[in-house]
């Protein structure tokens, strides 16, 4: 799909884009900068340690510089690159999932670097809703992560996932009904999901 | 005189107060360019093929598979004249 902007206005990095294409890592440098921290907004609310999101915001763009020469004019690379970021935040998920020592990082409640009286209570709220998603599958902890956490419309959580609108809205749906009966485990009020 | 319960916890209350955690701040610059430099010299594993093609180069080996090419088909040749030959006697010698 062409985004009308694309061809009114250019793409603010398709210089950069342009010469990282031919192999200028100083150019992807500066790519890197000027995006990394919107990145790791998106991935802060998958990861559980500050460790982990370094490391699946290095992913996202590695595996951005693998797929450039794919990369067309006609999609907002920064539209390209979130979806290339909410990806690798799925695979965690599903990493996370496959990992025998999820359950016991999840019980001692990690954020290993800090204390819970030291953390803000913004950061508190934040590892308990996800505390509370990881109980999820990988794909509806995303989905919801995405919804929840980040506020985004149903119709771009849909360009994410490649899905109809009606595709989203279906397992927004259940995966609702899932979290409700966490929260009610977890003393939760269920009409409050 | 008995403790009220606790109300239920609200997620949406939980929700508005984590969107507004901020992620760190970090630089993956460093991290970024050594990975895909990495990438970039990563040795290829060599196949038989690769191998059979590094080998072909010497001009040793591409004399001999000559020779062993035509050994083949001077073998082939002969053996089919001998076999053509072999089913005419047979088809002779059941004539009688």
């Amino acid at each position: 799909m062409t985004s009308p902007d694309a061809t009114e206005f250019p793409d603010p990095d398709l210089p950069f884009i342009q010469l990282a294409q031919s192999g200028d890592l100083d150019a992807f440098d500066a790519i890197v900068l000027r995006h990394q921290s919107l990145i790791a907004a998106i991935l802060h609310r998958f990861t559980k340690t500050p460790s982990d999101l370094e490391d699946l915001v290095q992913e996202t763009f590695v595996k951005a510089w693998q797929a450039l020469p794919d990369w067309r004019p006609d999609r907002p690379f920064l539209h390209w690159l979130k979806r290339i970021a909410v990806r690798t935040g799925l695979e965690y998920c599903r990493r996370q999932k496959r990992s025998p020592l999820a359950f016991a990082i999840d019980f001692t409640s990690a954020g290993p670097l800090m204390a819970d009286e030291e953390k803000t209570d913004s950061q508190l709220a934040l590892q308990e809703a996800r505390s509370l998603l990881s109980y999820l599958p990988a794909e509806d902890q995303t989905l919801l992560t995405l919804l929840h956490l980040h506020g985004m419309t149903m119709d771009e959580i849909a360009a994410h996932f490649h899905w109809s609108r009606a595709n989203a809205k279906i397992k927004a749906f259940r995966a609702r009904h899932r979290l409700r009966k966490i929260l009610t485990r977890h003393g939760y009020s269920a009409e409050s999901a | 005189m008995d403790t009220p319960p606790n109300p239920p916890k609200n997620w949406n209350d939980l929700i508005t107060r984590a969107r507004s955690a901020q992620a760190p701040d970090i630089d993956v610059r460093h991290s970024v360019r050594n990975t895909i430099a990495s990438l970039r010299h990563a040795r290829p594993v060599p196949t038989a093929l690769t191998h059979l093609s590094f080998q072909g180069s010497r001009s040793w080996l591409v004399g001999s598979l000559a020779a062993l090419a035509m050994l083949a088909i001077t073998s082939a040749y002969l053996g089919l004249q001998a076999t053509s030959e072999l089913s005419l006697a047979l088809s002779l010698s059941s004539a009688f």
